[in-house]
């Protein structure tokens, strides 16, 4: 496969996350939170801009284009075993006490609180999450760079003052 | 890194690389992806959706039983951290001792290792060099994101930040070039190559770091006792590197003195 054959990943964009919040609400901290997210093939880059549906892969990181971090993923690289190996089964056994399968999709979070506390004192009444992914490793041959993120879901979390 | 230490180091990876049994080189690079797959990186508890966070403790034991086995072809070797925060590793990205091709007129064991893995019935033996593809020094981690996780009191936080900044340095490592990608930025391989390890030793030196600051127990009850598989220790076995017969100190100024 050539180089310029290998697919540009896919964007993800989240639902609005509504924010009833005032200005002059006081936060301690502002995670999101990412459930669900699969770790079994490209290594890669997930920029992450809030408010910034048409972020893509030339959009700068900066606080005006809406950048609030990124998170970084240490792939698996695609399936060396055999058939079956990197297949999270749901159905193991209640005395299965072996640790979970190391496939088992991720919990990351990424810490936003200034840019969140910025957005929220300048009214903003949602917050829409544009991951960018940008590939940092993997053979092609064996992993799915243009569906390289894949999640369940995202959470906007607050912790008061 | 004097230049005997670094000689030492390279004298004990040649020989680690020259055993095929389970005290070198292959072997041991193996337990981390293919074929073994012990590694822990992101994992969950069973049944739950709260991570298990087992990513430090299990890559220090890991760190541990690694230069343990340097030590039985060199007494006196240590792994050296590589901090990429450096002026002069933001100037030479990898540092020249690990890129070098040539050391005296030999190959340089630091730069690469051979990976002999077995297939299985959908994948072929691999049977290669590891290779890098570093990307731009610009995309290193800064002081400024080591001191937000090291300020970070929570033990969750602390790994989950260093976790992040972990995976990072994987992928800027391995890279890609063309349809190659390097073996830093994918988990089967990334053990290989040579400088994983001190990849590594940077990351345990963080958290040791962090440890000292926030409390060298500091780690919730629950992971305590995890066993850190295949290696034979649990968590709070590898709490106190003291214990484990090493340190981290940056200087060491030892003077004698006189009674009067």
């Amino acid at each position: 496969m050539a180089r310029e054959e290998i697919p540009r990943p896919k964007i993800y964009v989240s639902d609005p996350i509504a924010l009833d919040f005032k200005p002059g609400d006081k936060f301690y901290r502002i995670d999101l939170e990412i459930y669900g997210l699969d770790h079994g093939g490209a290594s890669y880059e997930g920029r992450v801009f809030v408010n910034n549906r048409k972020a893509n892969h030339n959009t700068p990181k900066t606080n005006r284009s809406g950048y609030v971090g990124s998170i970084h993923v240490f792939g698996h690289g695609g399936c060396f075993g055999d058939v079956g190996h990197c297949e999270v089964r749901a159905d193991r056994r209640d005395y299965d006490l072996r640790p979970s399968h190391p496939l088992t999709k991720m919990f990351t979070r990424i810490i936003i609180t200034e840019p969140l506390r910025k957005l929220i004192e300048k009214g903003a009444k949602e917050a829409t999450f544009t991951i960018v992914p940008v590939v940092k490793g993997g053979d092609p041959e064996m992993c799915d760079f243009e569906n390289v993120i894949k999640l369940d879901s995202l959470s906007l979390v607050t912790f008061d003052e | 890194m004097s230049p005997d230490d670094l000689r030492n180091l390279r004298e004990a990876y040649s020989g680690m690389m020259a055993l095929g049994d389970n005290r070198g080189y292959n072997y041991l690079a193996g337990l981390h992806g293919v074929p073994q797959w012990y590694c822990w990186h992101h994992q969950r508890r069973r049944g739950s959706s709260l991570a298990l966070r087992i990513f430090l403790p299990w890559h220090r034991a890991y760190l541990y039983m690694f230069e343990q086995a340097a030590k039985d072809i060199v007494s006196g070797v240590y792994v050296p951290w590589w901090d990429w925060r450096f002026e002069r590793s933001q100037r030479e990205a990898v540092p020249r001792a690990f890129a070098d091709e040539t050391v005296d007129g030999q190959p340089n064991p630091l730069v690469k290792a051979h990976i002999s893995a077995p297939g299985t019935s959908v994948t072929p033996p691999t049977d290669r060099d590891t290779r890098r593809f570093p990307g731009d020094r610009a995309e290193l981690p800064t002081s400024a994101d080591v001191d937000f996780a090291l300020s970070l009191s929570d033990y969750g936080d602390f790994s989950d930040e260093i976790e992040a900044i972990h995976d990072r340095i994987h992928g800027w490592t391995g890279g890609i070039r063309g349809t190659l990608s390097g073996d830093m930025a994918s988990v089967p391989f990334a053990a290989w190559d040579p400088l994983f390890w001190s990849h590594h030793c940077m990351i345990d030196r963080l958290w040791w770091l962090w440890q000292l600051r926030h409390g060298i127990n500091n780690m919730p009850s629950e992971l305590l006792d995890e066993e850190l598989s295949p290696f034979p220790f649990t968590v709070r076995r590898v709490l106190n590197v003291h214990e484990l017969g090493y340190d981290y100190a940056g200087t060491v100024s030892t003077v004698g003195g006189t009674s009067r």
